[in-house]
């Protein structure tokens, strides 16, 4: 057995984003606790998958960004939860910077692996083609995510301090990353189609769907004016719904390690 | 091209059989015929003695995608020959 069944993957989300459900019923701060057990378990799941390969091995490079990405990103719910601040820059802000940064990184260095494989890559001109359109649509998603962002930031007033500029900064790095991670999780699906069918291609297709989760998470928090999930203090449809796309995001990465991690334990261990 | 219509011989079998649970059945046959390509054979005249080249051919292709481990342990499935990582 190679991997988890097919149907584990989307009915553990569901369920978990119930889960999420059911407890704001009882409180908001409940269903934020279970968010952050959530976030918690897939960084550590990352961090499984990431000790699972050996140096040298080429996924390792891009899981280990994930991974980081992940840290850092549960590094910022605590400082968010202290309110840590280095003078009036929040650290939280500072984290999800990085975090971004490095998940953009790893989604490109998922799609660079997988693109030099000679399994995957029928280097034809049809298939050339089809990777111009996409950088082409990758581009486009990109200009509109800014220039939205940007809009939407400055038309609630200019920054004045250097905690509201990092905040801005934070906002439009975390758009222009997600939209990046969104274009490229769409040229992971592109990437891995021949493999549908088998394991393999599961753990791609889950980050592919928890990138364009981000995405709209993002456009979300923008419209409510908050940088991050843990700033949404508002509790209308958009505010909610943007918490349970979060959760859903999370666990769809926490999934991905998860078949990862299974099929890098089983795979080659057929019953004699 | 290999012919996949013929009843195919029992080292074409296993490597579809191997890789399919991995890779998916498309890329399992893509594999199948770069083996067959690399031999020289059609995949019904594969034999015990291919295995070998199985063996360089899928190895560096499989390490790409889930490491040295896991494609040591995929090989070994596939009765290929051990070779130095």
């Amino acid at each position: 057995m190679n991997g988890l069944h097919p149907a584990a993957a989307p009915l553990l989300a569901v369920a978990v984003v119930a889960g999420r459900m059911a407890l704001e019923q009882v409180s908001p701060a409940a269903g934020d606790a279970w968010q952050r057990g959530v976030e918690v378990l897939s960084a550590a799941l990352t961090i499984g998958v990431f000790l699972q390969f050996s140096p040298g091995d080429p996924p390792r490079r891009p899981w280990a960004l994930l991974m980081v990405a992940i840290v850092v990103i549960v590094a910022a719910r605590v400082a968010a939860y202290f309110g840590l601040v280095l003078g009036d820059i929040k650290l939280e802000h500072l984290c999800f910077i990085l975090g971004n940064t490095c998940v953009a990184a790893a989604v490109i260095g998922f799609n660079r692996v997988l693109g030099s494989s000679e399994l995957l890559s029928e280097r034809t001109e049809s298939a050339r083609w089809r990777v111009i359109a996409f950088v082409s649509l990758l581009a486009v998603a990109a200009v509109l995510a800014l220039g939205w962002n940007t809009w939407e930031v400055f038309d609630r007033g200019a920054p004045t301090t250097p905690g509201g500029w990092v905040a801005t900064i934070a906002t439009i790095v975390s758009t222009s990353c997600d939209a990046l991670v969104c274009a490229g999780g769409v040229y992971l699906v592109w990437l891995v189609r021949p493999l549908l069918g088998g394991s393999l291609a599961r753990p791609y297709m889950l980050l592919a769907i928890s990138a364009g989760m981000s995405l709209v998470v993002d456009f979300l928090l923008t419209a409510a004016g908050a940088t991050t999930q843990t700033e949404l203090h508002v509790f209308n449809f958009s505010a909610t719904l943007a918490k349970w796309l979060g959760c859903l995001a999370y666990v769809l990465i926490g999934l991905a390690a998860a078949t990862q991690l299974w099929l890098l334990r089983s795979a080659g261990r057929r019953a004699k | 091209m290999p012919d996949f219509k013929q009843p195919a011989t029992t080292v074409a079998d296993q490597v579809i059989e191997v890789l399919t649970p991995l890779l998916g059945p498309h890329t399992a046959k893509r594999a199948l015929v770069m083996i067959c390509k690399r031999a020289g054979k059609e995949a019904h005249e594969l034999g015990e003695g291919d295995l070998t080249i199985a063996h360089t051919t899928l190895r560096p292709m499989l390490r790409t995608l889930i490491g040295n481990d896991v494609t040591m342990r995929v090989l070994a499935d596939l009765g290929a020959s051990e070779t130095t990582p």
